[in-house]
């Protein structure tokens, strides 16, 4: 547990933090909470010969709901998230996936931007990013640009930010008044990663029938997935249990989960199927109590 | 030898420990806070192959990196030191183990050579640059492949993989089974776990050229033992080593043995004449610390129709890892497969099984574990069978309270218990009858509950031939100043001693608990004694002190009686005074007698020393130094146990397991504080449900290590705690002054069969049988499915 030699430098602005990027290139590495990070260093997994700390610049700490969404600087802490009376409000499933990571300890300490970036593929943040259709904003050397969650993640740690660019906030659109979101997780021990865990938004019309639905989904592969299928499936339809069960089905079927200690691929999948089928139920539930009449 | 219990408060109260404030204050000392002025840091090379030969170690350009002092390989240090002699019976094969692996690596992560740097990152850096030539060798990871003929051999001059071997039988065993009604057979395994202490190992050694001693400071439970190991293999006197183990952050028995590199610190530190430490990883600890379990036995048990247990018959094959150096495991496990039954009829085979996994060794519950484990599944195993509840079952054949002090069919002499009583409270506070009915109710909901049954029995307090566990002291001194000190000849690792040691010392001698010290874990001022481990404290260290207050009770009391004038029977110590039970008022300070014992001999009795300065010695009891003709003997001294009922609900969708309530009567005689056993059970029955859930070392086949982080070996935590009822029967052991039997272990006994049990119950209903632990969800939805394709066929 003792990382190989590096240099510390500590990033006051984004900018500052750009140019630090521009001039050591690829031996550098941002460091926000360092709950991924610095394990691995220590691990010598990460050997960055130079550390570039993002995670004290203030401008990139804020929950703010804005022109119908609700902005999210990435080095806001997970326990920030959890403790939001806004985020508990607006976006209720954000705040249980990010009460449900590790332990206080490492709630304290990491981050939204980095937990995304991280990109672990049994995440939290990842099936939640998804379900509301968040949007990424990353600034770099050749300026700002927005990538949609669903263009974010593209394998397992890795994502479509380039190695020179800082993920600076995270902005989720505020769903319907009417919308309902949950988000589950399986997991083997409290504080584990996910076997598998679904975050389900959705909203029902006054017929009780499926109207505004996003989904997403960790454990189904190397990346969390939106279900785009599922959503398509549950999309305008009155809700049933055969209609659920076929949902779990659907994503049973199309999964392809990581074979690891947490469990085998076949066991993941039914695990996944599982878990979506009771994210639905709770959702729905939740949707009821708030469908206009 | 039957005792009686003349015991007084605070024995039996529930006093608040003393090191308490310290740890959870951040203040305890441990090796990693000591850094004497000029300390050397020390990192390993270790192996990357579970299974090779060394054909070379380049270290040149290790040497030359920054900060590095030196470098050494198994070969520069094979000619300097004396091979660890390797302990346990004389049934175990003898292997040489040098401090760094000779020729051979025999498992991932075994040292092989050291760097000294000025600090330990440099030192890292310095073992990267070390370049070793294997030539790998096939590998053996499964105990029963290598028994095979064929089988890649880890000792070659052993010869064989199976480096043990232990045969006892009754006579008429194989009539008992000709004539039984049914006979229950079953393979089962205890899967591979490890202890976890919070503080890994540490050490810190400290050669002074000038004076030609050296100390060394360890995190070990057993620092008169590693004293005597360090001059053997440094061929150093022993009189000139000092051990001292400072606060250590637990050993649930894995700090009690003697690793390879806290033999090759002292001999760094005398070659470079200057302090060498190393505080191990936790990587390094799972891959280089003790593990426990990993036995199969292949079991069968002859009953009667009623349900009547007849006798048991064993095949136990034990994996001892690679370097193995004990065989406590198997030996524990093949003597108490009987276990709290009445079954006198008996037969085992026992194989301890070199591999190449890391060493196998002491681990709360060591061989005691897997006996009770396999027993109690195998017991429900045959209720199911012969449609009889376990509860009855288990009623009907355990050995009645008058039958103790009772001897097993292996010579083992139990001190005493109430099986009954304790089942029967237990079913109680779980509310069994209801909880039957519930269970069939929730059936109809599609809810899978099941009710786990199990009595748990840990010997405690081993002794073997050639150990020097059969004893233990403890010094008293009440020095001119007044101030009382006691120094223990075991040490600490969690368990109260200066708590208990001194409600003890109280007790006896009326000085106030909080005026008494106790010293422990250092070898220059605590007399000679075995370390912490076999539940073995509360058996004989705490009658040491027992017996060295009643010495310095009689002391005080003799000198009083002749200044008083009065006879010492008829004297009383309290509030500072010793006074005349009759009448208060005719009293001596203590501090008076103090001042007459340094300062004033003449006023002594006739012919006593002067000073106050006793040492209080107890024998552990019962222990049989030989086997009988038969082969019979008892190596382990008290026989606390615990039942348990555990309530489960097992989540078919998804393979989950939560724990409903786990309900637990547990007796280990009389308690010095019921506080610290109340906590010692609650520690314990966690890990036990950790290894019954959720732990297991789990290797490939090539002998790598896949669980060598806690990401990966998941330990519950807080939030895994079921609602846990816990009680106590106190049933006193006849055979201790104080009625206590050891409290360390039998909860973490309980949860691996009480789960498993509870589990095939809530899944009685789907066919599923339970073969393999832990019980993670993967496992569970696999069996479900094996249970309904084999019942479809049907
Ligand atoms: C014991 C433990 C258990 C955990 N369990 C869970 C869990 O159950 N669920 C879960 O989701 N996570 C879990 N985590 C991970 C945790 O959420 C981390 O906080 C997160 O993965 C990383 O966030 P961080 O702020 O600590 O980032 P860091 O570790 O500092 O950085 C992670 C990576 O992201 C890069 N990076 C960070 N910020 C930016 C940025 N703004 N722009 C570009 N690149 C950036 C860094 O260079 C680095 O490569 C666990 C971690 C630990 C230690």
């Amino acid at each position: 547990m003792y990382p190989a030699a590096f240099e510390y430098l500590k990033a006051r602005s984004v900018r500052d933090a750009i140019a630090f990027l521009k001039q050591h290139g690829d031996d550098a590495k941002l460091l926000a909470g360092g709950q991924s990070l610095v394990p691995m260093m220590k691990l010598r997994v990460a050997r960055p010969k130079v550390l570039i700390d993002i995670h004290r610049i203030a401008d990139l700490n804020y929950i703010r709901e804005e022109s119908g969404a609700i902005r999210l600087g990435a080095m806001t802490r997970h326990v920030q998230i959890e403790e939001s009376s806004l985020i508990r409000e607006k976006i209720p499933m954000l705040a249980e996936a990010a009460s449900k990571i590790a332990d206080t300890q490492v709630r304290n300490r990491g981050t939204i931007g980095g937990a995304l970036v991280q990109a672990d593929p049994c995440g939290d943040y990842g099936a939640v990013v998804l379900a509301l259709n968040a949007q990424m904003k990353c600034v770099g050397q050749r300026g700002d640009r927005v990538i949609p969650a669903t263009d974010f993640f593209t394998f397992a740690y890795s994502t479509a930010l380039e190695t020179d660019e800082i993920l600076t906030e995270i902005v989720m659109p505020l769903p319907d008044k009417c919308s309902a979101g949950v988000y589950l997780k399986l997991e083997k021990v409290a504080g584990d990663f996910a076997i598998a865990s679904a975050a389900v938004q959705l909203s029902l019309d006054s017929g009780g029938a499926c109207n505004e639905v996003g989904i997403g989904v960790t454990g189904a592969g190397m990346v969390p997935q939106k279900a785009l299928a599922v959503e398509s499936l549950l999309r305008g339809k009155t809700m049933s249990s055969a209609l659920i069960d076929q949902a779990g089905q659907l994503i049973q079927e199309s999964a392809e989960p990581i074979e690891d200690l947490r469990g085998s691929a076949a066991y993941k999948k039914k695990a996944l199927g599982a878990i979506l089928r009771r994210a639905i139920r709770e959702a729905l539930q939740r949707a009821d109590a708030r469908k206009p009449s | 030898m039957i005792m009686e219990f003349p015991i007084t408060p605070p024995i039996g109260d529930r006093v608040k420990r003393k090191e308490t404030l310290r740890f959870v204050t951040g203040t305890g000392h441990y090796v990693d806070d000591l850094l004497p002025p000029g300390t050397l840091h020390a990192a390993f090379v270790r192996s990357s192959c579970a299974h090779a030969r060394i054909k070379g170690v380049a270290v040149e350009a290790a040497r030359a990196m920054p900060g590095v002092h030196a470098v050494f390989t198994g070969e520069d240090i094979a000619h300097q030191v004396k091979p660890l002699r390797v302990g346990g019976s004389s049934l175990l094969r003898q292997i040489k183990l040098y401090p760094l692996a000779v020729d051979k690596v025999r498992y991932y992560g075994e040292p092989l050579a050291v760097v000294v740097a000025d600090n330990r990152y440099l030192a890292e850096d310095a073992v990267e640059a070390v370049s070793v030539d294997y030539s790998p060798l096939p590998v053996v990871i499964d105990p029963e492949a290598a028994m095979e003929p064929g089988a890649p051999i880890v000792h070659e001059d052993v010869g064989s993989n199976i480096v043990y071997k232990y045969h006892f039988a009754t006579d008429g065993i194989d009539k008992v089974f000709q004539d039984a009604d049914v006979v229950v057979r079953e393979r089962i395994r205890s899967h591979r776990i490890a202890a976890c202490p919070i503080e890994p190992r540490a050490y810190l050694a400290h050669y002074n050229k000038e004076e030609d001693s050296l100390t060394m400071w360890s995190a070990t439970a057993n620092p008169h033992s590693l004293r005597g190991r360090i001059g053997d293999i440094l061929d150093f006197p022993e009189g000139k080593i000092r051990v001292i183990a400072p606060d250590v952050g637990g050993s649930f028995g894995v700090k009690i043995q003697t690793y390879q590199e806290e033999l090759l610190l002292p001999y760094l530190s005398r070659e470079l004449g200057r302090p060498i430490k190393w505080c191990e990883t936790r990587v390094e600890h799972m891959r280089n610390g003790r593990h426990g379990r990993d036995q199969i036995h292949t079991i069968e048990m002859a009953l009667k129709k009623d349900g009547t247990m007849l006798g048991i018959k064993d095949k136990i094959i034990a994996d001892m890892g690679s370097t193995y150096t004990v065989d406590h495991s198997i030996m524990a496990a093949a003597l108490y497969m009987t276990g709290v039954y009445q079954i006198q009829n008996y037969a085992v085979d026992a194989f301890g099984i070199s591999t190449n996994k890391t060493t196998h060794g002491s681990l709360r519950g060591i061989g005691k574990a897997d006996a009770s484990y396999v027993l109690e599944r195998l017991v429900d195993i045959a209720a199911r069978e012969l449609k009889l509840d376990p509860i009855d079952i288990r009623m009907k054949n355990f050995i009645p309270p008058e039958a103790f002090p009772y001897r097993n069919a292996t010579g083992a002499l139990y001190d005493s218990g109430q099986y009954q009583l304790a089942l029967k409270r237990t079913a109680a506070m779980a509310g069994y009858e209801q909880r039957r009915k519930e269970q069939a109710e929730l059936r109809k909901r599609g809810i899978y509950r099941g009710i786990g049954v199990a009595l748990v029995m840990e010997p405690t307090s081993s002794s073997r031939i050639h150990a020097t566990g059969g004893y233990a002291s403890c010094r008293l001194r009440i020095d001119p100043s007044g101030a009382v000190t006691v120094f223990s000849s075991m040490g600490e690792q969690g368990q109260g001693h200066e708590t208990t040691i001194a409600q003890i010392v109280a007790s006896q001698t009326g000085i106030p608990f909080d005026k008494i010290t106790v010293i422990h874990g250092d070898t220059l001022p605590t007399p000679y004694g075995f370390g912490t481990g076999s539940s073995r404290s509360s058996v004989v260290l705490m009658p040491s002190a027992w017996v060295a207050g009643k010495l310095m009770r009689d002391k005080i009391l003799g000198i009083a009686a002749r200044q008083l004038g009065v006879a010492p029977e008829k004297l009383e110590i309290g509030d500072g005074k010793v006074f005349v039970r009759e009448n208060h008022q005719q009293s001596i300070a203590v501090m008076e007698i103090v001042r007459t014992a340094y300062g004033a001999i003449h006023l002594l009795p006739e012919n006593m020393e002067p000073g106050l300065e006793v040492t209080g010695y107890f024998v552990n009891p019962n222990i049989d130094y030989a086997p009988d003709a038969k082969g019979r003997m008892n190596t382990f001294s008290s026989y606390p146990y615990a039942a348990v009922i555990a309530v489960v609900d097992v989540d078919v969708e998804t393979g989950m397991i939560k724990i409903v309530k786990y309900a637990t009567v547990h007796d280990c005689g009389n308690m010095i504080n019921p506080q610290i056993v109340d906590t010692q059970q609650q520690g314990s029955i966690m890990q036990g449900i950790g290894a019954a859930l959720y732990e297991e070392l789990r290797y490939d086949e090539d002998g790598q290590l896949l669980t060598s982080t806690f990401m990966d070996y998941r330990l519950p935590s807080v939030e895994e705690v079921p609602e846990l009822a816990l009680e106590h029967i106190v049933t006193p052991n006849p055979f201790t002054p104080l009625g206590a039997k050891g409290a360390g272990e039998t909860g973490m006994l309980g949860p691996p069969p009480a789960l498993c049990n509870a589990v095939e119950d809530a899944l009685s209903p789907l066919g599923v049988k339970i073969r393999e632990t832990p019980l993670t969800p993967d496992r569970i939805l696999n069996l479900i499915e094996q249970a309904q394709a084999t019942s479809h066929h049907a």
